[in-house]
């Protein structure tokens, strides 16, 4: 396709949806499938949305695994329940994006599509378990890596504000104990959402300067 | 509830006088705040907008709210059936800060899956294709009942088009359209300019002749509205699936037009609403020359999956007990199993055989 047929392409939004399933989380497991089953009604009719920002749900305790691939959420019939168990291992999750990221990305440009930057929300309620995270953090997010994803990071529970601060690129959030931990977690997802919907309707990535329960963490960057 | 026929106060109204506002029943986006209710008044919505209008913005607002009056009739009746056109500037200390607009009436709710709770229906529900009802449940709509749907936007964009007004908004959000009489109703006519106005971005409704930074002028409606009928004709919606699928359409004309419109490599050769509407009428029009942009090709990897997407197991593949999706790819052992069950095979033939022989 020529330049001047740039703009017949779709526009698409990778993002990726982490989310910790660890043990810790057995005590929000039914709030995240009910909010999960939201997300997915939200996104699932309203094709505007869910067209530009097609999602796929990783979850990860000691193991990540893919939930929902990357997909137009109008397509997925339903959301299946989570079930927490296990270590909060970080660094296996990033590792598993990178590699659904080299996967995701080909895949959408071959459909036609004019494929953005991806994102990750990443969202946790704890410390990671896992002492080398941080190295398949950096091969994440290298500089080096065309395909490498934005980051936003939601935590809450025992989730460490530095660490958050230290994975996210965007933007780090970390629940300001105002309202429950079932609330936060909610409203973090909602604020994911929000930040789709105003993305999809401005045409470019826009991050929610603020999610209400949550203080805005100041990002450390790597380099 | 649908609007009365005319509002009651004057074209003009203080923000003080409208009283306490109810919530409000939209979620601000674009340029407002949120639309409220009308206290007292059923059927009309305060429209708060993000800043005070300039005073450009304010003069054309009070000339559209003048505007309808001196309409024909059957453009006042299109007004009033297909449109919230603004009846009044809602002012504070001297500062146009929003507008009265008349509820879109009732005709244009209805529930839809998964809540079933009745909410309008945007103009997104219909540019889907069948699967996507049958999926959910619902009847599909028919090509007439698109077409129908399609007929009314097209002859709002060229009324706009007659009085020089620029929407540049066109979108699957700002029309609603009724499973009823398939009829559709345009929402947020008081951000219209006249002969040109921001050009208002939303992601796979850019016009190719129309940069980021450049107004959006009346080809830039005629672009817009053709995407949008055609995307609801087709049940398509990337550009390009579009362009081919609209080579299936029973009306010929109607698919050249529509490519026309959509492929023509200058802004000012697009055809106009009111040709496109004649198109839509079956009556005669003239067709002017244009030079079209070649047809791409299509993607060679369908844009949508062809069978539903299903989740896998939502369980740690560290807990016993519970199946689990490989992390990575890995290898394929469909082999070893097949091996496996051969081996298991012979062996209970030998022994078949053994014991037969004792």
């Amino acid at each position: 396709m020529t330049d001047g047929m740039h703009h017949m392409r779709q526009k698409c939004l990778p993002t990726y949806l982490v989310i910790d399933v660890s043990t810790s989380m057995s005590q929000h497991e039914q709030v995240l499938n009910q909010t999960l089953k939201k997300l997915h009604s939200t996104l699932a009719n309203s094709p505007r949305v869910s067209e530009f920002a097609h999602m796929s749900i990783i979850a990860f305790s000691t193991q990540p695994w893919v939930v929902i691939e990357m997909t137009d959420m109008e397509y997925v019939p339903g959301m299946p329940e989570v079930a927490c168990d296990g270590m909060t291992n970080y660094g296996a999750a990033f590792d598993l994006v990178r590699d659904r990221i080299d996967i995701d990305l080909p895949a959408l440009t071959a459909q036609g599509k004019a494929v953005l930057r991806p994102i990750m929300f990443f969202l946790t309620d704890g410390a990671p378990t896992d002492a080398d995270w941080e190295s398949a953090f950096r091969s994440l997010v290298d500089k080096g890596r065309r395909r490498r994803p934005h980051v936003v990071t939601y935590g809450f529970g025992a989730a460490p504000e530095e660490v958050l601060g230290r994975i996210a690129t965007k933007a780090a959030f970390v629940a300001d104990g105002s309202s429950g931990q079932d609330e936060a977690l909610s409203t973090a997802l909602h604020s994911m959402l929000n930040s789709l919907v105003a993305s999809a309707q401005a045409d470019e990535l826009l991050i929610p300067a603020q999610a209400t329960g949550y203080k805005s963490v100041p990002l450390e960057y790597l380099d | 509830m649908s609007a009365p026929v005319t509002w009651p106060l004057p074209a003009a109204v203080d923000l003080a006088t409208l009283g306490p506002l109810a919530a409000s029943i939209s979620l601000g986006a674009g340029q407002s705040t949120g639309i409220h209710p009308v206290p007292g008044h059923d059927g009309w919505l305060v429209k708060l907008y993000h800043k005070p209008a300039d005073t450009d913005a304010a003069t054309c607002l009070d000339w559209l709210i003048a505007l309808p009056a001196t309409m024909p009739p059957a453009d006042r009746d299109l007004v009033a059936a297909a449109m919230s056109w603004p009846v009044a500037a809602v002012v504070d200390g001297g500062k146009t800060i929003g507008c009265i607009l008349p509820q879109a009436p009732a005709k244009f709710r209805a529930t839809r899956p998964p809540d079933d709770t009745e909410r309008y229906l945007e103009i997104d529900w219909l540019a889907r294709p069948a699967a996507s009802f049958t999926r959910r449940g619902l009847a599909p709509p028919t090509y007439r009942e698109r077409l129908r749907v399609g007929h009314d936007l097209v002859a709002v964009c060229a009324l706009l088009g007659r009085y020089g007004l620029v929407y540049s908004d066109w979108s699957y959000s700002n029309a609603f359209y009724s499973t009823t009489d398939h009829s559709a109703y345009v929402i947020d006519v008081d951000g219209c300019g006249r002969h040109r106005m921001t050009n208002i971005f939303q992601p796979n409704w850019e016009d190719p002749h129309t940069p980021r930074s450049s107004p959006a002028d009346i080809t830039t409606d005629r672009y817009r509205v053709a995407l949008l009928v055609a995307r609801l004709l087709t049940g398509e919606r990337a550009v390009v699936h579009v362009l081919h699928a609209l080579g299936d359409l029973s009306d010929p004309a109607l698919t050249e037009i529509l490519r026309d419109s959509l492929l023509a490599t200058t802004p000012a050769q697009r055809p106009a609403a009111a040709t496109l509407l004649a198109v839509l009428d079956g009556r005669p029009y003239l067709r002017m020359p244009v030079d079209r942009m070649p047809l791409p090709p299509r993607p060679a990897v369908a844009a949508v999956p062809t069978q539903p997407v299903h989740a896998t197991a939502a369980t740690s593949p560290a807990r016993p007990g519970k199946p689990a999706t490989p992390v990575r790819p890995t290898a394929d052992h469909s082999g070893r199993w097949a091996a496996a069950v051969v081996v298991a095979l012979l062996a209970l033939i030998v022994m078949a055989i053994l014991l037969a022989a004792n």
